[in-house]
């Protein structure tokens, strides 16, 4: 009897976490196929400072409606115009990142050389500063190479971030030494055991990193909301944090258009996320 | 590995972004489909002119009616409708039978007063014999109201023999051509009676039509104007505008009341008979100048009449049309074209035609 006691108790208990998580996400696609008048009933009270009256939490639409996203996809560019804003930004972060990370990690990891630990942690530094505390002194730096309004703001600080060095590092870390001492025995230059032996070991790794970066950045809001003035410049993001007080009616379908791609790569990606978790202990 | 459900995951993301793509570098088009269509003009520069138009059907200017003053029986109608009489030429004979009775009673009548008065005097010379003063006086009496009866009498008689020869024939007052002939053999004409009339063919013609106040106010009295008759022989006459009078109230399609104006026009040529239709079209430009828009592109609101106009924005992701009011101040009009006086430049495009109801600002796609 013992036996299926404990593990049915565990499923309940994962069973009803994973509904309150889910929770929002469900009433988030619900509601995406409610009409706009009937979003506008029950949450038109958003944002708004009277407290009488309370938000409806609907579950079943009254009537099930493509409205919104005929709005979102078909009748107001706009919004897919700013989709390819945050793509236009948080692809060349990626990229960017994975290349400049996996180099630096791998002379963070593997290569011996003065200094190189006090390197890291000052490298490292900047990761475990909040982004609220660099705001000021990164605002002024991009006010002076002149990128304010420009997606350099966006990309290059993104680009060199230390998330990936310190990540990749840790894969780079679990490479056996043995490896590269067989590599440099047969006369293998640093770059040809980076490319050969150090690359193909940390591909799951940059995969991780490449998830991690993207759920980190698809969701950016601080960034382009300071760094990028001209509206039809920002990410979907930073519309979607202001969407109640504009254009509330089609809230959930752009918010299901902006979380599907995130959503499918996780799908595609889960392993290699789950393990860069795992192997760096960090995220969220 | 790669497991099922990433391949799928991945296939899924990559058709996601294919699609949104899609419909990013679709969207004006498939945005442009979807819009109002429209079709514009620009408006014309020109001098707008109204056609005034009417029909009506000739008359003659002037006819007589030739009536009965007796009543008689017609003895004998001498004239045929539609033919040309002279002044003074006899058109129906009456039959003076009754009238020539009456005359015969009152001879008879006459002779009987002139036996009674032989009478009379018989009894005057008997009161003149036995000198009874109150017999003469009445003898003398009776022969003075005899003599008076006598003299009614005789005024009668001479009555009953000029009417008898006056009323015995209906002669023309004047020249023209007989219309309308009543009098037919051994019928009687009621006194009073119209027994034909005469049209006084020398006189000319003239017809009518109605226009609405608007349009009469551009037609001066006197004016020309070419008139075209349908008869058995069409023909191009020359009238002149004799007279603009009130005529009754007409109205306007929208059911406002529009005093209507009645137009006579003169006519003077030759070979008209009266009763053919005629009609006139002519063009009176406007003193008004300003350009010149279809009526039917009017639209009206509380501030005023408007007009569509499509503004052109141009940029990288597509040019777009959107409509906007332009409110205008419009002069005359005819039926179909009005005179815009200021809201609307030459360039501009005006929305002729439209696939839904437009509004202030709606995008549109142009034909």
């Amino acid at each position: 009897m013992k036996q299926w006691v404990t593990p049915l108790l565990r499923s309940l208990l994962l069973i009803a976490i994973a509904v309150l998580l889910l929770m929002p996400v469900v009433l988030n696609v619900v509601s995406s196929f409610m009409t706009e008048r009937e979003i506008l009933a029950n949450y038109g009270m958003l944002g708004k400072t009277d407290t009488s009256v309370f938000v409806n939490l609907k579950w079943i639409p009254d009537w099930v409606s493509f409205q919104q996203y005929d709005k979102v996809l078909i009748a107001t560019p706009k919004f897919l115009y700013l989709f390819w804003n945050s793509v236009w930004l948080v692809a060349p972060i990626i990229i960017g990142q994975a290349v400049v990370a996996t180099l630096a990690a791998f002379a963070f990891g593997k290569l011996r050389f003065p200094g190189r630990n006090g390197l890291f942690f000052l490298y490292l530094m900047t990761m475990l500063m909040p982004f609220q505390v660099t705001l000021v002194p990164n605002y002024l730096m991009v006010d002076r190479l002149g990128l304010l309004n420009h997606s350099g703001s966006i990309i290059l600080p993104g680009v060199f971030a230390a998330f990936g060095v310190f990540l990749l590092r840790q894969f780079m870390l679990h490479i056996h030494s043995a490896y590269i001492e067989a590599a440099k025995m047969d006369g293998a230059g640093y770059l040809r055991i980076f490319v050969s032996v150090a690359l193909p070991m940390v591909k799951p790794g940059i995969a991780a990193l490449i998830v991690l970066l993207f759920v980190d950045y698809w969701n950016m809001v601080e960034q382009p909301l300071i760094f990028l003035q001209d509206a039809a410049m920002q990410p979907l993001s930073v519309f979607l944090s202001r969407i109640q007080e504009e254009t509330l009616g089609v809230s959930f379908a752009v918010s299901v258009v902006y979380m599907t791609p995130m959503v499918l790569l996780f799908l595609s990606a889960e392993r290699y996320f789950i393990e860069g978790i795992q192997l760096s202990g960090v995220k969220g | 590995m790669v497991s099922r459900k990433q391949r799928i995951s991945g296939i899924a993301l990559a058709v996601f972004l294919l699609l949104l793509a899609g419909l990013t570098l679709f969207s004006q088009t498939i945005q442009t489909a979807l819009l109002p269509k429209v079709t514009t003009e620009k408006p014309a520069k020109k001098t707008l002119a109204h056609r005034i138009e009417g029909s009506g059907s000739i008359t003659p200017r002037r006819q007589t009616e030739v009536k009965s003053d007796n009543g008689w029986k017609v003895a004998k109608v001498h004239v045929r409708n539609e033919e040309q009489v002279k002044k003074d030429q006899v058109l129906v004979t009456f039959d003076g039978t009754e009238a020539q009775q009456q005359l015969l009673d009152a001879e008879d009548d006459l002779k009987k007063r002139n036996l009674n008065r032989e009478v009379l005097q018989e009894q005057f010379v008997d009161a003149q014999r036995s000198g009874d003063e109150v017999a003469i006086r009445k003898a003398i009496r009776d022969l003075e109201l005899e003599q008076l009866d006598r003299d009614i009498a005789m005024r009668r008689i001479e009555n009953l023999r000029k009417d008898l020869a006056r009323k015995r024939t209906l002669t023309a007052p004047v020249d023209g051509k007989v219309t309308d002939l009543q009098a037919e053999e051994s019928m009687s004409v009621p006194q009073g009676q119209p027994v034909l009339i005469l049209v006084e063919t020398g006189e000319g013609f003239q017809f009518n039509f109605t226009v609405n106040q608007d349009t009469a106010a551009l037609i001066r009295k006197g004016e020309k104007v070419t008139v075209n008759v349908e008869g058995d022989k069409p023909l191009q006459a020359e009238g002149t505008v004799a007279e603009i009078k009130s005529a009754s109230q007409g109205s306007e399609p929208d059911g406002s009341a529009q005093t209507q104006k009645s137009i006579v026009v003169f006519l003077s040529a030759g070979g008209l008979q009266g009763g053919e239709s005629a009609s006139v079209s002519w063009e009176k430009p406007f003193e008004e100048k300003g350009l010149v828009i279809q009526k039917k592109w009017l639209k009206k609101d509380g501030n005023g009449s408007y007009v569509f106009i499509v503004r052109e924005k141009r940029s990288s992701l597509g040019n777009t049309y959107t409509v906007q009011k332009a409110y205008v101040v419009t002069g005359k009009g005819n039926d179909e074209e009005i005179v815009v006086l200021g809201g609307v430049f030459p360039e501009e495009d005006i929305v002729t035609e439209s696939s839904e109801p437009l509004q202030q600002g709606n995008r549109v796609r142009l034909n």
